[in-house]
């Protein structure tokens, strides 16, 4: 009797494998389809540089500054000031940003943005989140394989020999099975959690290149007044925005409770905050 | 025993000198290339401000002083020997520059010129592109300095002869921004 504990052990590691292949296998096409997928999500079109010649500018200044070749620059028209910059490296980078930032921010204030967005493609920042969410993602199909595991293997053993091995089996399964559970907010909670560190990084990088914090806080400032909901965005590409694109206050919309516990960003005062201590 | 610990000692200070040796030579190609930055961007001033004179001089006759200032201080930069004395010819544009499109505004004509509008955005891009390549000469010129003093890193570079390298540092005329106008 014992080979078919060993038929459903080798099944369970062939599992295993294959559990690592099918979640490496969506990683790399998250990965190597980044940047197309969330411009095209967020309907941006690339900037004319007769038509967006400051935006230009000013990136390519900033990519002198931060010695990394000239991302591929978009423009979305949206009234929501905001901005995001995406790739999986600085070779394959693109920045987006609304139409509503060009408006309502200055020269100096559109730098300090455009120089944080160019941070996380300098800090692979693309990279940090995918690989955060494809580990989450594996140990999500590790637990749901221990999980079968013991649910068929389990009782099958206990015919066998002992008649009181059900009892640590079962509890292990019950633990699996909470866990399976719990593992997709968990991963909202680690993609959220390593976001916000990599909004703050972006925000001081940024500033290291600009040399002049009042730039980006006066335009943090400007974000935070402002009430426009980017229309174009979602969930799944929140954390690569400037802000948070996402309702947040209780008139902004009623999920707003929901975004609060797992933002992308940190609260816009705190990232002012923090930039005025420098 | 002792051999292979030996021998392991010697491999481990062998790749610290390969890695080091690469990477100083790494931060000197990177402060040439900064260099190089520099002066394409001073090049595609010199090139653009013919075009600004042009435009104001039809819009602001009474302006001639401003305008030869300009054109003067675009020559002397273009002839300017060694680093000092281009580094104060090109403050000298920065500052000419800074007062014609001070003066421009009192012209409403011009100022609603396209062509003027579009050059007034290249120059003040280009004024940000030439210090953004500064820094990025002087954070380059940074590191390499630091490795050739730092211990240990100190001995390969003085066996290979790295040298250190000068800061680009505006001049005392010049300790504001450099940029023309937001």
């Amino acid at each position: 009797m014992g080979w078919a504990v060993d038929v459903l052990l080798g099944l369970g590691l062939v599992g295993v494998v294959v559990a690592l292949v099918v979640a490496g296998g969506g990683a790399a096409v998250a990965y190597w389809k980044s940047d197309s997928v969330a411009l095209a999500m967020s309907h941006a079109r690339p900037a004319d540089p007769g038509q967006y010649a400051r935006l230009h500018n000013l990136v390519e200044g900033l990519c002198i500054a931060a010695g990394l070749p000239k991302p591929r620059v978009y423009v979305i028209d949206d009234a929501a000031p905001n901005a995001f910059a995406t790739g999986r490296n600085p070779r394959h980078a693109a920045v987006a940003v609304t139409t509503g930032l060009l408006d309502k921010l200055n020269r100096i204030e559109l730098e300090g943005v455009l120089a944080h967005e160019l941070s996380h493609v300098k800090n692979y920042d693309i990279l940090v989140s995918t690989l955060a969410v494809t580990l989450v993602g594996v140990v999500a199909l590790l637990t749901d394989f221990a999980l079968r595991f013991l649910w068929w293997g389990g009782p099958r053993h206990r015919d066998d020999s002992s008649p009181g091995g059900a009892g640590p089996a079962a509890v292990v399964a019950g633990v699996g099975f909470l866990l399976l559970l719990l593992t997709p907010l968990v991963a909202r909670v680690m993609q959220a959690a390593i976001s916000r560190r990599r909004e703050a990084l972006a925000d001081v990088s940024g500033v290291a290149l600009t040399r002049y914090p009042p730039g980006l806080i006066s335009a943090l400032e400007k974000l935070r007044d402002d009430t426009t909901v980017v229309h174009s965005s979602s969930r799944a590409t929140a954390h690569l925005w400037v802000e948070s694109p996402l309702a947040r206050t209780p008139e902004e919309g009623r999920l707003s409770r929901l975004n609060r516990l797992f933002d992308t960003h940190p609260p816009l005062e705190e990232r002012i905050q923090a930039l005025k201590e420098l | 025993m002792i051999t292979i610990v030996l021998i392991a000692l010697a491999v481990l200070v062998l790749l610290y000198a390969i890695v080091t040796y690469n990477s100083l030579v790494r931060l000197r190609n990177r402060i040439q290339n900064a260099w190089a930055q520099i002066d394409v961007q001073l090049r595609r001033r010199y090139d653009l401000i013919p075009n600004l004179v042009e435009t104001v001089k039809g819009y602001a006759k009474h302006e001639r002083e401003t305008l030869e200032a300009v054109t003067e201080a675009r020559a002397q930069a273009i002839n300017a020997q060694g680093p000092v004395e281009q580094a104060r010819a090109e403050n000298v544009i920065s500052g000419a520059l800074k007062s014609l499109f001070a003066v421009s505004e009192a012209y409403p004509d011009l100022k609603a010129n396209q062509n003027f509008l579009a050059l007034q955005e290249e120059l003040t891009g280009t004024e940000g592109r030439i210090s953004y390549a500064r820094q990025y000469y002087n954070d380059a010129v940074l590191r390499l300095n630091t490795k050739i003093q730092t211990f240990p890193s100190n001995i390969l570079a003085g066996m290979f002869g790295f040298k250190e390298h000068e800061y680009f540092e505006a001049d005392d005329t010049s300790r504001g921004p450099v940029s023309v106008q937001f």
